[in-house]
């Protein structure tokens, strides 16, 4: 599944101001992976400097995989019990795998979260979310 | 005029092992004394609303209190707490109510606590029966193993807005935004070492299982209650505590997470209220 469109979602994350507080000095490569496609998110300074669609099993900073199915939950409009929740819940119960750096995810645990959050709002507003 | 707010604060000294806290707590109605223990890392501003909660206060002399080392119970002067790396025990943790009972003079108050302090329910009602008119244990467990590395929740290049975006991530996404982040923000105000310390207890001192059989519910009886998004102390495991002790009892929350009290106050209450009631009219 297409986790959100690309070209929407970084105008979306430059334009919301928590994000742009949460990520201040953030350099990183997100790449969000379902098993047949991947959205990549390079981050420089704190803005999104790329959003693109790519295959998945690049090399990222932080890298989260989970099933199609995962995704869909996670990004409901409003989650199931432990869906609201990347590292607690998602990984912790619900399969979700999250590899690289695990201390720039820590420090901006608060970006990432508003990043899912932007993508979730995403999928309400066209239809796609649950 | 101006309009206050119901609860009032305070200092108390209470001498621990030797050793004396300045603790404070901040009190609001009348009747019987209820003793309420805030989260790890955090501290009693998560009961205001229900200080403020006046179906509440008209039966019950409610004391939500600093934990030592947190917000205004800062660390005892006597002790050079800089030199050691700060860990929560379960001795130290159920002496405090228990002295706090002691000097403020309550006449068997009820405890209620959350995350360990909902872990420090069953404690207390297993350690020190009878000393509790009864406990209620909010978000509580047997045990609560860590899943992963905590060493991030202390360290020098991650700020205190990890700890407040990760509970933030245990609320539950119906409750009211504005007290998600309040609940948030109140992790953010932790001083460094103090949630990691905390969760000593709440990871590896607090461990019931097999132990929790022995709680004697006649002396002092046992809620459990667990809400729904809880991802570290699940309905399962809260539901798991109170079928291992004979005559607790257990509720799921429906819609909230793991800070019921603080996240979510109005639908909390539909909850509690009835327990309190209960508590209320036993003899």
């Amino acid at each position: 599944m297409q986790l959100a469109d690309p070209t929407r979602l970084q105008s979306s994350i430059d334009a919301d101001p928590e994000f742009r507080m949460a990520a201040r000095y953030w350099n990183a490569t997100l790449s969000l992976e379902s098993p047949s496609r991947a959205l990549r998110i390079e981050i420089a300074d704190g803005r999104v400097a790329s959003c693109r669609e790519s295959a998945p099993g690049q090399p990222a900073t932080i890298s989260v995989v989970a099933p199609d199915d995962g995704w869909a939950q996670f990004l409901a409009a409003v989650p199931r019990p432990f869906y609201q929740d990347l590292l607690g819940g998602c990984v912790q119960h619900h399969g979700f795998q999250v590899a690289g750096d695990m201390l720039s995810l820590s420090a901006y645990y608060q970006a990432t979260a508003r990043l899912f959050a932007v993508m979730r709002a995403l999928r309400v507003s066209t239809g796609g979310a649950r | 005029m101006a309009r206050f707010d119901a609860a009032t604060g305070r200092y108390v000294y209470l001498a621990i092992d030797g050793v004396e806290y300045r603790v404070y707590f901040e009190e609001a109605g009348a009747g019987i004394p209820l003793l309420l223990q805030h989260t790890a890392g955090a501290d009693g501003r998560q009961w205001r609303h229900v200080l403020e909660d006046a179906d509440v206060g008209r039966h019950f002399r409610m004391i939500a209190y600093d934990l030592p080392y947190h917000a205004k119970s800062v660390p005892p002067s006597a002790v050079e707490w800089w030199t050691e790396e700060y860990r929560l025990t379960r001795d130290f943790f159920m002496k405090v109510p228990v002295t706090l009972a002691a000097e403020l003079a309550l006449d068997r108050p009820v405890f209620m606590g959350c995350s360990i302090g909902g872990h420090l329910a069953a404690d207390l009602a297993c350690y020190h029966p009878g000393v509790f008119r009864a406990a209620i244990s909010l978000e509580g467990s047997l045990c609560t193993p860590a899943r992963r590395d905590l060493s991030f929740l202390h360290h020098p290049r991650i700020s205190n807005e990890y700890r407040a975006g990760l509970m933030y991530g245990i609320t539950a996404p119906q409750s009211p935004e504005a007290f998600r982040r309040e609940t948030a923000w109140i992790y953010s105000q932790g001083a460094p070492g103090v949630f990691k310390g905390d969760l000593h207890y709440y990871n590896v001192d607090h461990d019931l299982t097999g132990i929790a059989a022995t709680i004697d519910t006649t002396k002092t009886p046992l809620y459990v209650l667990t809400g729904e998004y809880d991802w570290s102390s699940t309905p399962t495991m809260g539901r798991a505590l109170a079928a291992a002790v004979r005559g607790a009892t257990f509720r799921a929350m429906p819609g909230l997470g793991h800070f019921p009290m603080c996240e979510n106050p109005a639908r909390f209450r539909e909850y509690i209220l009835p327990v309190l009631d209960e508590i209320r009219a036993r003899p």
